[in-house]
């Protein structure tokens, strides 16, 4: 097969628009799998896609489509990560294609995601084929989206195809419209090899198997290999396609996507972006865009019970083999014990790393506050870098500190912008600008601390907007705060784990609410508990947990003295599983209580 | 000097299940009241007891006998005189043996307490709970506070002597007056005995569902102080001996059958979800009303046991003898395990005391009033 009868493509849009049941029907249209093998969500292979309705990992799946002009295709799809977390991913994943599907909801139109989805495509340059799905729902508005998409994304609609995947309506047009709009992978065969990590993964007997898409050149088992950001030399073990099992193959040739694997086994030498080349004759320059994705979130996880230190480091490590984008070092608190200080790409990856470690490997986890990476300016001159709020030098050795900012764009319905634009500005945004898309819709444009957005930013942005709103970021520049450590004092003695950072002009009103969180939490105790928030040395809020004054059961009816002693003893189990502050038993939400403070109330 | 030694139990329990309704704060293993079903259970406690009895030169003789449940005054008088016709049969019971049966106040009559009082009946237990009608039916209770008046005149007439009256509080919605009030009113009936329950949430109950939904609001802890404050005060004026963390009696009207449990000595349970202490091994006999018909024609209902051992039984020792406001000795302790109380527990016993919780008196340690209060968390360190 010469790459004329190759297509590479990726199907993109919103969050419920249709994704995955669209793969699903090309999956089976195509018969790239029997019905017996098919179902939901196909290429979501974790739980965890499976139920959020997310892609977490990029997959590869190559179907074979005997075209309406008689030639067989072979149309590799590229499922790509949909959120923002994973946008550096996203943009790898894209540039292995020459074309996109975007997918648009007939009822909801286009979104936030959609317009920042089609901006990457078109910023990749890629050939795009719009798709609008669900157009069988009763409130379908095929024409008004069509007049979206030219409108507010900028692209021609007079070839959108009109399709309900649920319904299996379309699925055929799809399919042609690959073929036919889309662009054969361009490159030479006759050149040093160059192919892109699309992304990877571990697999306990192969190592580090890569999804690789061949831009240049050929490879084949045997070959000696260089990743060249990671400069290091491998043999290539084996080669294959996507079918979607794994199916190995004599060689993979320009234009083509696949996996390769070659006893990697630090998926560090691995990284998404990455170029590989052959070791003795490599092409001249790696491929553009190749980027060191750095954590932006970090959070202190703590195993609930302290003997499951060594399972929790465990766990990090084996996870850390599918995925190089999170990191974790050891740390330790008073409160806590050991634990580990780890970074993401974002909160969704942080929910599900945390998620994961729970499930995969039946962990309980304290997770603290989550964090972005400040920078200290001190005034000795030099500058330190701090995700942990507990480690934030003393008041009197900083001359400033900065915050990174994001880039937030958010979709909102005319109706529903001065709420967003109260909520920006009470989590210190500012205003860039704001563009009407149409009639009823405006894209709101602000910078924002990415700090602000880690609380509960985006369930306020959806309640304010009864839904409707939507929300995209770029991570930019650092920029200097009035910021200050917050210090939780139980009992007189300052609990690390409970340390935050934040912006001065909010310490008294969020010390005040979470003291009376915390208030709420702690149980009563044999002697009365304060709790204080401070600034440095002043007290800014104060709340007591009163003693509590009766603890008694009254009785032990007809004699059954032993169900007396298993409610005691369950008691005790309980008061193991609290930490202890002091001489205060402190339950474990105490530490997650930032998450459920409402500044509101 | 009570012992921890056990051999063939002076103490009996006898469980009748059966109550008219359930009332909502309730978790008792008890089910709706037939009075089919009640005669066939009868006869299976007739069955139990032989069970126990069989092969023992002769029949135990007992101190306490206590017939709990449900409600077993709901019983007929029929039924009665058969219960206990079963008892004497079974067992050595004499004038000297305390003989106590629960009642539900508007459950007893003329008869039944004639029954009651010729088999041996002298003390009787009624479920009063409160004494504002308002309150009794906002927990479920289907009798009146006219009724306890009632049935108090009925059993002095019939010559019972020697009577307790139960009482919640912390009710949902009970005011501190309106406990007080119930305690001056229990006071003027001039019981023999009254112990004051703490209401418990137990899960399973009506008010536990309730709560769940955030449609039940339960006293705070502090008002469940000042109550319980009120009543040991009140009734400690009233010259009620508060005994032990719930009860309070008359001088010399220590119930034996309490004091069995507090001491940690054996006794039989009998009857379905009953409990029993016989040879170092806690018993449960199976809930449910026919599988313990079942399983008692088969041999015996016991659903599960236990025996404590060494740290565990002298825990459990410790906690027991702990609610009786005497608290236990050291001499008795010793005899039992060979070794003093501080062997195991000198630590906690030495905090709790810096923490005036504890204190020892004639070599018997006991709550102190500051310890009483907070009781579970000092027992929770000997679990």
């Amino acid at each position: 097969m010469t790459n004329q009868y190759i297509r590479n493509y990726c199907i993109l849009g919103h969050i419920d628009h249709g994704k995955s049941t669209l793969s699903d029907r090309l999956l089976e249209f195509t018969n790239t799998l029997s019905q017996r093998e098919m179902k939901e969500q196909v290429l979501d292979q974790m739980d965890l896609e499976r139920e959020r309705g997310i892609t977490i990992k990029a997959t590869v799946v190559r179907l074979e489509y005997l075209a309406k002009d008689n030639n067989t295709y072979e149309l590799n799809l590229i499922d790509t990560p949909g959120h923002v977390d994973f946008s550096y991913e996203v943009s790898r994943s894209l540039s292995a294609c020459e074309g996109a599907i975007l997918i648009v909801d007939a009822a909801q139109g286009v979104e936030a995601q959609t317009l920042a989805n089609a901006y990457l495509a078109v910023d990749q340059d890629l050939e795009i084929v719009a798709v609008i799905n669900k157009i069988d729902l009763p409130h379908a508005q095929p024409e008004q989206v069509k007049t979206q998409i030219e409108e507010i994304i900028g692209i021609p609609a007079d070839l959108a195809l009109a399709v309900s995947a649920k319904e299996g309506l379309g699925i055929q047009d799809v399919l042609e419209a690959i073929v036919e709009q889309i662009p054969a992978p361009a490159g030479q065969a006759v050149a040093p090899l160059k192919a892109l990590v699309i992304d990877s993964f571990y697999d306990s007997y192969r190592g580090v198997v890569l999804y690789v898409r061949i831009f240049d050149g050929e490879v084949k088992k045997g070959d000696q290999i260089c990743l060249m950001a990671a400069n290091c030399n491998y043999e290539v073990e084996e080669v294959g396609v996507f079918m979607p099992e794994m199916r190995c193959v004599d060689k993979l040739s320009t234009g083509s996507v696949g996996y390769l694997t070659a006893s990697i086994k630090e998926i560090n030498d691995a990284k998404i972006g990455d170029t590989i080349t052959h070791w003795d004759n490599p092409t001249l320059e790696p491929l553009p865009g190749y980027r060191d994705t750095k954590p932006v979130v970090f959070c202190g996880l703590y195993p609930a019970d302290t003997n499951d230190f060594t399972g929790l480091r465990d766990a990090l490590e084996k996870l850390k083999l599918n995925d190089a984008s999170f990191n974790f070092e050891p740390e330790s608190s008073i409160a806590l014990g050991y634990g580990f200080r780890c970074g993401f790409l974002g909160l969704l990856h942080m929910e599900i790393i945390q998620e994961r470690l729970e499930r995969e490997f039946d962990l309980t986890l304290i997770r603290t506050s989550p964090s972005v990476q400040y920078k200290v300016y001190k005034t000795d001159g030099s500058i330190v870098q701090i995700d942990n709020p507990a480690h934030i030098p003393p008041a009197d050795q900083i001359d400033r500190i900065e915050e990174p900012y994001i880039q937030a764009e958010i979709i909102v319905p005319s109706e529903f912008i001065g709420n967003i634009m109260d909520l920006c500005q009470k989590r210190r945004g500012a205003y860039v600008r704001m563009n009407h898309l149409d009639a009823t819709r405006a894209q709101l444009i602000y910078q924002l601390p990415l700090c602000e957005i880690l609380i509960d930013f985006y369930d306020k942005l959806k309640s304010l907007s009864r839904g409707y709103a939507s929300l995209e970021y770029e991570i930019g520049d650092y920029k200097s705060s009035k910021l200050a450590k917050l210090d939780i004092l139980i009992n007189e003695k300052p609990v690390d784990a409970l340390s935050t950072i934040l912006h001065r002009d909010m310490a008294y009103e969020r010390g005040r609410a979470l003291s009376r969180k915390l208030r709420e939490i702690i149980p009563r105790q044999m002697f009365p508990v304060p709790i204080q928030a401070a600034i440095g040395n002043k007290v800014i809020a104060r709340e007591t947990v009163r003693a509590f004054r009766k603890n008694v059961t009254a009785k032990c009816y007809g004699g059954d003295i032993t169900r007396k002693r298993k409610l005691l003893e369950k008691q005790k189990e309980g008061k193991k599983r609290m930490k202890q502050v002091g001489n205060v038993e402190v339950p474990q939400e105490a530490f997650m209580a930032i998450l459920s403070i409402d500044d509101d109330e | 000097m009570p012992t921890f030694q056990v051999g063939i139990p002076r103490a009996l329990y006898i469980h009748i299940p059966f109550c008219a309704t359930r009332c909502y704060y309730c978790d008792f293993n008890t089910y709706t009241f037939h009075k089919e079903l009640s005669k066939v259970y009868l006869s299976a406690l007739g069955k139990e007891m032989e069970w126990y009895v069989q092969g023992l030169s002769e029949k135990p003789t007992l101190d306490t006998i206590f017939i709990g449940g449900g409600t077993p005054s709901i019983l007929s008088a029929e039924s009665l005189a058969y219960l206990f016709n079963l008892l004497h049969h079974h067992f050595s019971v004499s004038n000297r043996t305390e003989l106590t049966v629960e009642c539900n106040p508007g459950t007893v009559d003329q008869e039944k307490l004639e029954v009651m009082r010729s088999a041996g009946v002298n003390r009787l237990s009624f479920g009063v709970q409160a004494m504002q009608d308002s309150l009794l039916e906002s927990i479920g209770r289907v009798h009146k506070s006219d009724d306890v008046r009632h049935s108090l005149d009925l059993a002095r007439q019939t010559g019972v002597q020697n009577i307790n009256l139960d009482l919640i509080f912390a009710l949902p919605g009970q005011t501190l007056e309106q406990w007080q009030q119930t305690l001056e009113t229990v006071i003027r009936l001039s019981p023999e005995h009254i112990s004051t329950y703490n209401l418990t949430l137990a899960h399973g109950t009506q008010f536990y569902d309730l709560w769940e939904n955030g449609n039940l609001k339960l006293a705070d802890n502090d008002l469940e102080a000042e109550m319980y404050q009120y009543a040991i005060t009140r009734l400690t004026d009233a010259d009620y001996q508060h005994y032990e963390i719930s009860n309070f009696s008359r001088p010399k009207y220590e119930p034996r059958h309490n004091l069995v449990y507090w001491n940690n000595q054996a006794y039989f349970g009998l009857g379905a979800g009953a409990c029993g202490y016989i040879d170092g091994y806690r018993y449960t006999n199976l809930r449910g009303v026919k599988e313990y018909i079942t399983e008692v024609r088969q041999g015996t209902p016991i659903s599960s046991q236990e025996k404590l051992v060494g740290r565990a039984r002298k825990a459990e020792t410790l906690m027991l003898g702990l609610r009786k406001l005497a608290g236990i000795s050291q001499e008795a302790y010793q005899q039992c395990f060979g070794e003093p109380i501080d062997a195991e527990f000198g630590a906690a016993v030495e905090q709790f005391k810096n923490q005036d919780l504890l204190q020892w008196t004639e070599n018997r340690l006991h709550l102190t009033p500051k310890g009483l209060m907070v009781a579970d968390q000092i027992f929770l360190e000997f679990t």
